[in-house]
Formats: structure tokens, C-alpha cells, sequence
């Protein structure tokens, strides 16, 4: 599920491009890369132990 | 045309080239989901994610113009494929331990996957040292306008796509480890 969430917060950055806000839309694809390495980490550790 | 391409700069080129390498490995995945039915494990999606945060940068240098900001996000996003796919070839690469998808000359998708995104930053890591591409530029022409349009929309396909077959793989739950069908269908 969070893994989809990713896509939806880069679609919404692609748009935030497409609508000239480039200051938010790098904002949103840092918290998206964020959010990914915390998916991964879960993957690799099951340290964060999040319920995914 | 040519003649476009010839006044063209190198880090235009650079940029070009590169866009259009993300964008074939992304198509590609696709055409082993969809058309292959081999359906992508969680990894597989990150490498996905990672790999439209690489595009998501080279979109922002074509909009906004190059700058060194736009090549940390192509250089963070391509570093992260890489730890995922390394990842996924350290999964597999023991001698009798299987692997995943079908090969691709000789081997899969995520090894595939870890040399692009080496390349990725070694070829950004180079365009982003040339200085004159962040001074003020002439107004772009409208066949690059035009170029630039049209990866923009390719991009938005892509997300798109790869939105909906996670929600039809994952539907609201975890991605499972290998996975064989979708969990919903339209």
C-alpha cells in the first residue's frame, strides 16, 4: 500500500511540474525518495517494523 | 531536424540521452508485466520508483532549466535504485538460489537495472560539472518546447501506469513477495 502512495506523491509532483510550482514539486519527490527508503529498509530489516 | 540537434549542447544531449534510457528501462518493465505476465515483486517497484525520480529530475531541468539542484535529485534517485537492485542481484546471486523474471542477454532485469543507474550517476556526475549550462540561456526554440511536452506527457503515462498496476497487484495491502496474479481485476 505504501508503495503505491509513492506513485500518487510522484504523479502529484509530475503535475505540481507541469503546473510551474518547482520549488514544491522537488519537495514532493524528496518525500517521496524518503518514504521509499523507509519501504526499503522495512524490506531489508523489518527494523522499522512498520505494518505495511 | 538534424539541425536542431547539431546546435544542440552537450549537457542538452547528456540530458536527452539519458531521459530517454529511464524512460525505455520503465517502458520495458511494463512490456514484461503486461505482456510477459511477469509481474513485479516489491523491490521490482521500488527500482520502478527510483528510477521516475531519475526522469522526475531530468523532467525539472527541461522546465525549469539545468541546475545543480535538479542533478542531486537525478543523483539520489539513482543512487537508491542502485542499493535496491544490488539488493536484489545479492538475493539471487548465490548458485542455486533462483532468480527473478526472465534474462535479458544473459541477465535479469534488476542486474540490468543496477548498471544503468551506476551509469546514471557517473554520466550526471559529468554533465553537472559543466558551468555554462546554469548562466542565463536564449529562449528555447519551439521544437524543443515541443520535445519537451511530449516526454512530459510519456512520464505522466508511465505514472500512471505503474499506479494502477500496483493498486490491481497490491490493492490496500503489503506487495507480496512474489507475486503470481493481481489481487483485484477491473
Amino acid at each position: 500500500m505504501f508503495i503505491m502512495f509513492i506513485f500518487l506523491l510522484l504523479l502529484f509532483g509530475v503535475l505540481l511540474i507541469g503546473l510551474g510550482k518547482r520549488i514544491q514539486a522537488i519537495y514532493v519527490c524528496i518525500a517521496s525518495l524518503f518514504l521509499a527508503t523507509v519501504v526499503f529498509l522495512h524490506d531489508i530489516t523489518d527494523i522499522v517494523g512498520l505494518s505495511l | 531536424m538534424m539541425s536542431f540537434f547539431r546546435r544542440m549542447t552537450i549537457e542538452q544531449l547528456g540530458n536527452i540521452f539519458e531521459f530517454a534510457g529511464v524512460i525505455i528501462m520503465l517502458l520495458l518493465a511494463l512490456f514484461f508485466q503486461f505482456w510477459l505476465g511477469e509481474l513485479p515483486c516489491p523491490l521490482c517497484l521500488l527500482q520502478r520508483v527510483g528510477f521516475i525520480g531519475v526522469a522526475f529530475g531530468f523532467i525539472l531541468n527541461f522546465r525549469f532549466g539545468f541546475r545543480p539542484s535538479h542533478y542531486s535529485i537525478i543523483l539520489l534517485s539513482a543512487l537508491f535504485t542502485s542499493f535496491v537492485a544490488l539488493r536484489q542481484v545479492a538475493l539471487h546471486v548465490i548458485p542455486g538460489t533462483g532468480a527473478y523474471g526472465s534474462p535479458i542477454f544473459g541477465m535479469h532485469l534488476y542486474t540490468w537495472s543496477f548498471i544503468f543507474a551506476m551509469l546514471i550517476v557517473i554520466i550526471t556526475a559529468v554533465l553537472l560539472g559543466f558551468d555554462r549550462q546554469y548562466k542565463a540561456t536564449e529562449p528555447s526554440s519551439r521544437l524543443w518546447l515541443y520535445i519537451v511536452r511530449t516526454l512530459y506527457v510519456v512520464m505522466v503515462f508511465i505514472i500512471i501506469a505503474n499506479l494502477v498496476s500496483v493498486f490491481l497487484e497490491c490493492g490496500f495491502h503489503e506487495c507480496p513477495d512474489n507475486p503470481e496474479s493481481y489481487s483485484l481485476t477491473l
